[in-house]
């Protein structure tokens, strides 16, 4: 267990743009960090730079307080899980844990002691002598994890380990993952470009684009208070309304949209400055009567309802936003909105407090 | 799969066996010629054929030859294999089909160019230019064919390996090379047939004293035409047979020859 601090580190494989550009992210011990982005966006480099995999051109990897940049990947005490589990297909179950002990020089006895418990720890301690061959996915990526965590790493790398695998699974090995990585309080880099997977493991979440990040915050933060346009959108928040601030006082902010009016709490914008209201899809409210003259209502036209099973999603074609608006509504309470035909006039409604406004350039 | 298309392969096996068989039949004729069908049956070519000095002695150094020539290859196949696949240079893909030409130029012509590249380096022994010559035509099938087995390694199993301690020496020793056993072996394999019966560079190189197989059954049937050569290429019909079934339980065939 140690904390890791990144400085600086930039990479370019010789395209256009780097593929980490500028990063700096400080992990403390035992924190559970998740690198969030599209493919593309560097987060994976970033790990591979973290594990010695790939140098980085400029910048410094500090692992529990020694610098480590120049080191190659066998003299980091790390673990790491790779997407394609890169089990050794030509060892057992107990060989490839007891790998990395072997590698260290740790004597017979207390290799097969510590593989016999990291297995048990994976619930996978009576599969000692299994090829990778005859595992499932799911207990190869298990596998996969008792070896990296068997030698006691100082961190653990994982890069988009689940990947591969099928959802209810998915479910599973993240909530597994959760507890025993919070259990023996390891440090962890987790890269996915699942938001889901990242909002349910990571005590932080770091959103990356294109090389740079663009918002480290805990899951409740990045979710609730994107920083920027693309964090917003990354997350899924889905309707964007461009607008210009009005006026800014006693903590209300008031920005119009082509007419709709919006009010929002708190922001330090001043009158005139460009924005984009954000808003969840599952916070707006679909009315079918207008409620009048009103801040934060928008008046559409139906454009389609598409059945989700637990929710509907409405898409109304409005004037103030630049696409289409969604509505996700529940369709437990919601038998009234069954019966909406498309093209019908529709308002939509949302709270003060579901409304965020990001600088627009 | 229709009728007809049954038939077509079935025409296709036996056009492809048939001589085999041929040979086969005639190595158990009675008579002082190799007939087919043989009007008398008899075993006595094979002790006759195995009797011969010409054979036993050409066939040890032919097998000698093999062995030796595909395990001078071997490491250096090896290397050459890792730099084409793992590196990117330039002029990478003319070396590549550089070091194939062997397969693609008409062998007699190599054959030729190695004697007259002997002569000019003073190299006179025959055992030296036979190796030298059969080191040349075995490299491009071993190289081949581990370049195939080394493409389809997950470099991350590779890189797993170097996360959990171990040094690019020990991952090359402890997980490269046992995952492309199969393609080395398989290489081993093709390169020491070739060897073993290769005529058209050997003819260049050898002298009355030392004479591989091939070449010695090339001699013997200039002059006889009894069954005892059809003995022979029995035999190593059978031996062949003997390698494939070996190597299935060995590696699985399919494994080797799928690549």
């Amino acid at each position: 267990m140690a904390d890791l601090q990144l400085r600086n580190l930039y990479k370019s494989f010789g395209a256009a743009t780097a593929a980490v550009d500028d990063v700096s992210l400080d992990l403390r011990s035992g924190e559970f960090v998740t690198l969030l982005g599209p493919s593309g966006c560097g987060k994976t480099t970033t790990l591979r730079i973290v594990a010695g995999l790939e140098k980085p051109d400029r910048g410094e990897v500090h692992l529990g307080g020694a610098h480590v940049t120049a080191l190659p990947p066998f003299r980091r005490n790390i673990g790491m899980v790779f997407q394609s589990h890169a089990l050794f297909p030509h060892m057992t179950v107990a060989e490839n844990v007891a790998f990395g002990l072997r590698m260290r020089k740790v004597d017979a006895r207390e290799r097969r002691e510590r593989v016999k418990s990291t297995l048990d720890l994976v619930r996978l301690g009576d599969f000692l002598q299994r090829y990778p061959h005859q595992l499932s996915g799911g207990q190869q990526q298990r596998v996969a994890l008792a070896r990296a965590l068997v030698v006691s790493p100082d961190i653990l790398l994982l890069d988009e380990p689940f990947g591969a695998l099928d959802r209810k699974l998915r479910e599973t090995l993240q909530e597994e993952l959760r507890v025993l990585t919070r259990e023996i309080g390891i440090t962890s880099l987790f890269v996915t470009h699942d938001q889901e997977e990242a909002l349910i493991l990571s005590d932080r979440i770091c959103v990356m684009n294109t090389g740079k990040i663009e918002q480290v915050g805990t899951p409740q933060e990045v979710f609730e208070h994107p920083a920027t346009h693309f964090v917003a959108d990354f997350m899924g928040v889905g309707n964007f309304m461009p607008a210009t601030i009005e006026s800014t006082a006693g903590g209300e902010t008031i920005a119009s949209a082509d007419g709709v009016q919006i009010v929002a709490q708190g922001y330090d914008f001043s009158a005139g400055d460009k924005v984009n209201a954000a808003i969840r899809a599952e916070k707006i409210e679909l009315l079918t009567e207008d409620p009048g003259d009103q801040a934060n209502v928008a008046a559409g036209h139906l454009v389609h309802a598409i059945y989700q099973g637990a929710n509907s999603n409405y898409r109304v074609n409005c004037s103030a936003a630049s696409h289409d608006l969604t509505v996700r509504a529940g369709n437990a309470g919601a038998a009234q909105l069954g019966a909406l035909e498309p093209g019908q006039a529709v308002w939509l409604r949302w709270p003060a407090s579901a409304v965020r406004l990001l600088a627009r350039d | 799969m229709s009728i007809s298309f049954r038939l077509l392969i079935a025409a296709l096996i036996i056009f492809i066996l048939a001589p085999i068989v041929v040979v086969v039949f005639a190595s158990f004729s009675a008579t002082g010629v190799a007939e087919f069908p043989p009007s008398e049956w008899s075993t006595k070519w094979y002790p006759h054929a195995l009797s011969q000095r010409l054979f036993t002695e050409s066939a040890v150094t032919s097998a000698w030859l093999a062995l030796v020539s595909t395990s001078i290859g071997v490491p250096f196949a090896l290397g050459a294999a890792l730099v084409l696949v793992r590196t990117r240079f330039p002029g990478r893909d003319a070396i590549q089909t550089f070091l194939l030409t062997p397969l693609i130029v008409p062998s007699i012509v190599i054959g030729l160019s190695i004697l007259l590249a002997f002569s000019a380096a003073g190299i006179r022994e025959v055992p030296m230019r036979l190796i030298g010559a059969h080191v040349l035509v075995t490299f491009p099938y071993l190289v081949r064919t581990i370049m195939a087995s080394l493409t389809r390694i997950d470099r991350s199993v590779e890189e797993a390996a170097l996360t959990l301690g171990a040094g690019h020496f020990m991952t090359f020793w402890k997980i490269t090379v046992p995952l492309i056993r199969p393609g080395i072996i398989a290489g081993m394999l093709f390169a020491f047939i070739v060897s073993f019966d290769n005529v058209s560079v050997s003819l260049f190189l050898t002298n009355v004293k030392l004479n591989t197989l091939p070449l010695a059954i090339l001699n013997y049937v200039e002059y006889n035409y009894d069954p005892s050569v059809a003995a022979i290429s029995t035999m190593l019909i059978a031996f062949s047979l003997l390698a494939a079934v070996v190597l299935e339980r060995l590696v699985g065939l399919r494994r080797v020859v799928g690549g």
